[in-house]
């Protein structure tokens, strides 16, 4: 179904590519296609990417987010790879891989070569690791913490934080898990893309944890925004707007306006004391910004979600006794199991890099031995594909 | 010296998949241990009903409604609710067969929503492959830890057949929320719930069998549609003289449901009152 919308825009973007010269133009209709979804989201055509919320009403809207952010990018770009060879064009746009949850692809494939079963099983000896990681992360890992996310409705303190961190880790594994397989598929069949995370829980800063966050659409929004505007109106104001394009990617709503706006701030504080070499400050705005900020990420309802920051911030109200909400949950050995097992996997995360700069890509995860042990943990913890990707599909 | 020790896990790891795979041919036999529904059975065994009302169904009879409730100033009522029941009906059957024999029978078949009929009746493992995609949709872990602690896995139920406490397992499951995605009506269900009534009316001797349609949660924007696809299945049981039971068939609050077929506790109460309250109004 995405083929009937995927096409034609892909086809338009040729047919701009090839009778137009003029940049100004070309980069007019590139912005244009990164906010078509922004469009489609105001008018509820398609949903916001809350993680909670429906992602789309028709099929034919699938992946629609990935394909016209890639065509924008691909046309501000790649525009001679588009007029000279529109074929390998569409073959990126409409490649499947790249809708359901990233990464976007960085290039335009400079030639598609026949399927060679040899060097295909020389490419899974080696990529095996990472789809096994991936495997872990989005069908062992993520759905454990499903019972935890009802934590979402409570209004109460203590249930807002865990919330917090919580979803914060669910979307990581989800989201991380669900790339490192697209990942793996297309280096298989020799596709380069940039991996779409890095570890980000290593961050020392905010500024850090956003390049090794969603890196792939980290990387768009730097070509296409920060790359543009900073010349013009300097770093800060060039990162408010960078943060406000993502924020209206995400969806045209309140929750993530804010979140634009919060992230920003702290970006900039954050590079402002970085500056200045204050990482203690950092490391606590990067905690205090990825917790409050998926708080905001996963509140549509602007109302619950200004309570949640009156808690919050109400300092003279702060009751630190277990929420309602939480007393409620009843975990599954297997779920916590699972659940300790991704606490240590960020401890590892936030240490590892503190002992050698050399572990980095999750190449301590990936090491043969490791990676042989979680795949014979997934197989005997396989439950079922009880995960759809949180971020994909719109 | 790295690219032996590549080879040499690589090859562990050809042997590890080799295993799972040989699992999931295993599963898929009769050899699988993955049965609940015996310890569900086990737990209602002393369980029956001569007069009254008996609710059967799966599990969202199981976890969804509650006899105690609708007995209460009403008639005698009985929960005999089994997992996977819309998947193994034979069995489920013969086990009914001699613990109902009541007039009435209020079955709540979940097959109502199914998309497709089934592959080939009674044959939870055919589904299983064909849903799963030939992977296995339960744990070798839970596997092993059934076979050595079949009792870690029981829950209890009370002399009204409901579950104590709740327990809405999100084992096969995700807790997330999805919308009921029924969207044709296809004779062929019908067809088979019909079959199964009489069936029912066969082995239990029972003069009504009303059919509940069991509510499931879907979005505001969807219900419109899946509840006129509904209404053509029911209208086609109405017709074939089978009384359709209706209250809330389609809900968007959340609040009632673990998933998106299961109640939740609240719902659970909330369903039950609604079927009494309907049954009352029915002067049986």
């Amino acid at each position: 179904m995405y083929l009937i919308l995927s096409i034609p825009l892909s086809l338009f973007a040729i047919f701009i590519s090839r009778k137009i010269n003029n940049d100004i133009i070309i980069s007019i209709v590139s912005y244009l296609f990164f906010f078509i979804s922004p469009i489609l989201t105001y008018f509820g055509i398609i949903g916001v990417l809350t993680g909670f919320d429906s992602i789309y009403t028709s099929g034919l809207y699938f992946g629609i987010s990935f394909y016209t952010v890639n065509i924008g990018y691909q046309l501000l770009t790649n525009r001679e790879i588009i007029k000279t060879n529109p074929l390998k064009f569409i073959l990126t746009i409409i490649n499947p891989l790249y809708l359901f949850t990233g990464p976007f692809p960085n290039q335009i494939s400079a030639k598609f070569k026949s399927f060679n079963l040899k060097i295909f099983i020389k490419r899974l000896e080696i990529i095996n690791s990472e789809l096994i990681l991936g495997v872990f992360f989005a069908f062992i890992l993520a759905p454990s913490f499903n019972p935890l996310l009802k934590l979402k409705e409570s209004t109460e303190i203590v249930d807002i934080l865990i919330f917090g961190i919580i979803f914060e880790l669910y979307v990581y594994l989800n989201f991380a898990g669900f790339s490192m397989i697209a990942w793996s598929f297309m280096r298989l069949f020799g596709i380069n893309v940039k991996r779409n995370f890095n570890q980000p829980f290593s961050a020392t800063s905010i500024v850090e944890y956003w390049q090794r966050w969603h890196v792939s659409l980290s990387y768009i929004l730097k070509e296409l925004f920060f790359k543009k505007l900073k010349p013009k109106i300097g770093i800060y104001n060039s990162v408010f707007l960078v943060f406000l394009a993502s924020a209206l990617w995400h969806g045209v709503t309140m929750n993530f306006l804010i979140w634009g706006i919060v992230h920003s701030l702290f970006w900039c504080v954050s590079y402002y004391f970085h500056k200045r070499d204050f990482k203690f400050f950092n490391y606590f705005l990067l905690f205090f910004g990825v917790v409050i900020g998926r708080i905001i990420f996963s509140e549509i309802n602007t109302g619950i979600l200004f309570l949640k920051f009156k808690t919050l911030f109400n300092i003279s109200q702060w009751n630190f006794h277990l929420g309602s909400e939480i007393a409620t949950i009843s975990l599954h050995n297997p779920d916590i199991l699972n659940i300790l097992i991704t606490i240590f996997l960020i401890f590892l995360e936030i240490t590892m890099p503190k002992f050698s700069k050399s572990y980095k890509n999750y190449n301590y995860l990936r090491a043969p031995l490791v990676s042989t042990l979680i795949l014979l943990f997934i197989c005997l913890s396989f439950a079922g594909f009880n995960s759809n990707p949180i971020y994909g599909n719109r | 010296m790295a690219i032996d020790k590549l080879k040499y896990f690589n090859k562990i790891k050809r042997l590890i998949i080799l295993i799972w795979i040989t699992y999931a041919t295993v599963f898929n036999t009769e050899f699988a241990v993955y049965l609940p529904k015996v310890t569900d059975y086990f737990q209602k065994d002393n369980l029956e009903i001569n007069k009254g009302i008996a609710l059967i169904g799966g599990s969202n009879v199981e976890t969804g409604l509650s006899a105690e409730l609708i007995s209460t100033n009403f008639y005698e009522c009985l929960n005999l609710g089994i997992s996977s029941e819309k998947e193994e009906f034979s069995e489920y059957t013969n086990y009914i067969k001699d613990k109902v024999s009541t007039d009435l029978i209020v079955y709540s078949p979940a097959s109502i929503w199914s998309e497709t009929p089934f592959a080939k009746e009674d044959s939870y493992r055919n589904s299983f492959l064909k849903l799963s995609g030939y992977i296995p949709s339960i744990s070798i872990i839970s596997q092993i830890r059934e076979v050595v602690s079949p009792s870690s896995s029981l829950i209890k139920f009370n002399s009204f057949g409901d579950q104590v406490g709740f327990n809405c397992s999100n084992e096969l499951f995700s807790f997330k929320i999805d919308q009921q995605k029924f969207t044709n009506s296809n004779d062929a269900i019908v067809e088979k719930i019909i079959a199964r009534v009489e069936k029912l009316k066969g082995i239990t001797g029972a003069d009504k069998v009303f059919i509940r349609i069991p509510p499931v949660y879907a979005e505001e924007d969807k219900k419109k549609l899946i509840s006129k696809c509904m209404e053509i299945r029911i209208k086609a049981l109405k017709s074939a003289g089978i009384i359709v039971v209706r209250e809330t068939i389609i809900s968007s609050d959340k609040s009632l449901f673990c998933d998106n077929f299961h109640p939740n506790e609240k719902g659970r109460e909330f369903f039950s009152m609604e079927l009494k309250n309907l049954l009352q109004k029915m002067k049986l």
